[in-house]
């Protein structure tokens, strides 16, 4: 198998922050020369007049889909990387039919109406004004209301995969949506020569829209893909990897109050009275359950004795990603626990065991303030259970 | 004995410079629009056509003392001890670009202002001045007590242009090396500072004015000079970082605040791609198709001649000789 394109490594941060510049401008790019940008046309579907979008968004969902699956088969995607969202399908369902309406008031969706702003039109500037303000009016109101926040949490939270909710192999559901799409594509075109009578053509439709019969050739390409790719013999998705985590690392991470963070000591009956701040004493068997109820995407610290574990059991959750403490609990007491005589130290590294030693007072117990923000509250109990961070997802 | 008492050990010095704020990037933005305007108002004075000006560039000149005004109102704003402001006026340091700066910009006031009013008169005096109105009697009264000033400032235009355009320079290459002088911070200490904030200076300062009605003739050659300034500001840029790169360590690791560290992102968006790439290829694209430039491009120009500025000014802070800097 070859080394994965995805995920992509970067430098820091902020260039992985900054890939999203371009990849956005060509998805911008993108959606306007499809004529996005236009709310006439966005509208004009949910008249029935003009189904590309319906046709579009049916074929990126395939091209993804496809796409996804060949990549994963070719080991040039690592799926344990992907960000899925997170299902609460009451909470989705209310939003997915508020947008619906937002959508059909203004004819833009959150996309194409930065799309469309960026083209220069003013309704679209109206519309994001209005989802700032839907947002702004949201997060007051969550805290404001009991029901709402209730409604904002109804769900699992899991991640949850078609496949896997209904029941079905990955293989038969791919095929059946292509089937689907085959289908939609012929009906979508006999709809819009249905309804195009009933109203004005719609402005900046450009004439050579793809036919049904290319997308139905498409859609059969597709097919040949997933039958490829059926042909592979399965092969077990390699166990996600344990990435080792300095003592120092996680100790700054503690006094951020770094969100989504969870620490196992998997050394048993010594876990119970002393351990890293914040790590949950639990026994390698019992791990799997706990680990089951954590979001997709947490960040779960795994430390034993004198070392970490460097595969993780293949039983626990893969959506999870794994850090090992270098050293373990041995290692924490070295690094942390233990102030370094400045003196040892040339004049250049003396700063950096200065600090050091500020982290070593603070969690040996010598000094009350954090480091790093003389405000901050010591670390909580800080669990990958705090309150999942939902991401949009639009269009 | 004597005692020696470290500057460092202060909670504005370490571990990173908090002594600059928004005042300072706004200041410093705000007075590379008056150095353009100044500097594009006496080249038009110097260089005169037979054609006259439209209003709206006739107007602009006045501009120039407006935005220093509020310029200097933010960089009053910052001072520490803002009564004590009119010391500056009461010395001349030759080494020190701040005492430069001061009286940089107490010269600007009568210069721009100078030839603000002859612009305004050449353009609306005669039969153009507001004949009634509330205005009109102001105006006549204005203009009967500036008369011999009037008459010596046209009898010495070409000098007084001439004055426009070195002291506008002047003030964009000042609010660089007032930055660049500054060893202790690595990042902002290269002599290419002072013509970068100039040619961002004049590039803004382009851009500004095409927010105006400007005729179309005074639109393209702004949108061609906008184009050839953002180029020149581009290899300004590039030359700045590779000088970082070449030096010493220090260097460097400033230098590694916009290639990975906390400002990269907001660098290579803002102020390379927004405010250089999009409208070079914008500005690039309309006089190529033979189209006047419009002012798209120009508000992208202006965002990224501000976060120029305001980045430069807060990575700058962040930038220092210690080892452990560059990791804050």
């Amino acid at each position: 198998m070859s080394t994965p394109l995805f995920p992509l490594a970067f430098g820091s941060e902020d260039w992985r922050l900054l890939s999203g510049l371009p990849v956005g401008f060509l998805f911008g790019f993108v959606l306007e020369r499809g004529g996005f940008g236009n709310a006439r046309r966005l509208a004009a579907q949910f008249y029935l007049r003009d189904m590309t979008v319906f046709k579009v968004m049916f074929t990126a969902i395939l091209t993804a889909m496809m796409g996804l699956f060949g990549l994963e088969a070719a080991g040039l995607v690592d799926r344990s990387h992907l960000w899925i969202n997170p299902t609460f399908l009451p909470a989705q369902a209310v939003g997915g039919f508020l947008l619906g309406v937002g959508f059909i008031l203004s004819g833009l969706c959150p996309g194409t109406a930065v799309v469309s702003m960026a083209s220069g039109r003013l309704d679209a500037l109206v519309a994001l004004l209005g989802i700032v303000v839907g947002i702004a009016g949201f997060a007051v109101g969550v805290d404001l209301f009991p029901s709402l926040e209730a409604l904002y949490q109804a769900g699992t939270g899991q991640v949850s995969l078609l496949p896997d909710a209904l029941g079905v192999p990955p293989l038969v559901l791919g095929l059946a949506i292509l089937g689907v799409a085959v289908l939609a594509f012929l009906g979508a075109e006999k709809v819009e020569t249905r309804f195009q009578g009933h109203g004005s053509p719609v402005e900046g439709t450009p004439s050579p829209r793809p036919r049904a019969e290319f997308a139905v050739a498409a859609a059969l390409g597709a097919a040949g893909v997933l039958a490829l790719v059926a042909a592979r013999p399965p092969s077990p998705p390699p166990p996600p990897a344990v990435e080792p985590v300095a003592p120092l690392e996680l100790a700054e991470a503690l006094i951020r109050r770094e969100a989504g963070l969870l620490i196992l000591d998997l050394r048993g009956e010594s876990a119970e009275t002393e351990r890293v701040p914040g790590a949950h004493p639990v026994r390698r068997e019992e791990a799997a359950g706990l680990l089951a109820q954590i979001p997709a995407g947490s960040t779960v610290v795994i430390y034993d004795g004198d070392a970490a574990p460097t595969e993780v059991p293949p039983d626990w959750p893969r959506l999870l990603r794994y850090r090992g403490l270098q050293g373990g609990w041995e290692g924490w007491k070295r690094e942390v626990l233990t102030p370094m005589p400045a003196s040892h130290f040339s004049l250049e590294e003396q700063g950096r065991v200065a600090r050091q030693n500020q982290i070593s007072a603070y969690f040996s117990g010598a000094s009350p303030a954090p480091p790093a923000a003389a405000t901050a509250p010591p670390p909580a109990v800080i669990t990958g259970g705090a309150t999942p961070k939902k991401k949009g997802g639009g269009c | 004995m004597t005692e020696l008492e470290s500057g460092r050990n202060h909670l504005l010095i370490d571990p990173s410079l908090h002594v600059w704020g928004w005042q300072i990037a706004l200041y410093l933005f705000l007075g590379g629009i008056v150095a353009g305007i100044m500097v594009f108002t006496g080249l038009r004075f110097l260089g005169r056509t037979p054609r006259p000006p439209s209003l709206a560039m006739a107007l602009i000149p006045w501009f120039a003392p407006l935005l220093l005004s509020l310029g200097m109102l933010f960089l009053w704003l910052d001072l520490e001890h803002p009564f004590n402001a009119w010391r500056f006026y009461m010395v001349f340091q030759v080494s020190s670009p701040m005492s430069w700066g001061a009286w940089i910009l107490l010269a600007v006031y009568p210069s721009s202002v100078a030839l603000a009013w002859v612009s305004t008169r050449e353009a609306l005096g005669g039969p153009l001045g507001p004949r009634d109105g509330p205005w009109s009697s102001l105006w006549l009264w204005l203009t009967r007590r500036l008369a011999g000033v009037e008459g010596w400032l046209r009898a010495h235009l070409r000098g007084l242009a001439l004055s426009n355009l070195l002291l506008g320079s002047a003030l964009g290459i000042y609010t660089g090396i007032l930055l660049g002088t500054m060893a202790a911070r690595p990042l902002w200490n290269s002599p290419l500072l002072g013509p970068l904030f100039l040619v961002s200076g004049m590039s803004s300062a382009a851009a500004f004015m095409l927010l105006y009605p400007l005729s179309e003739r005074e639109r393209v050659f702004l949108g061609r000079t906008d184009l050839t300034l953002i180029l020149v500001e581009m290899g300004l840029l590039f030359l700045w970082m590779v000088g970082l790169a070449s030096a010493g360590a220090a260097s460097q690791s400033a230098l590694a605040l916009v290639t990975g560290g906390p400002f990269t992102a907001s660098f290579w968006s803002f102020v390379v791609a927004v405010g250089l790439v999009v409208p070079l290829v914008a500005e690039w694209v309309e006089l190529r198709h033979g189209q006047v430039p419009g002012r798209s491009a120009a508000v992208l120009v202006l965002i990224g001649g501000f976060a120029l500025r305001w980045i430069l000014v807060f990575a700058g802070q962040a930038s220092g000789w210690s080892s452990e800097m560059a990791l804050m």
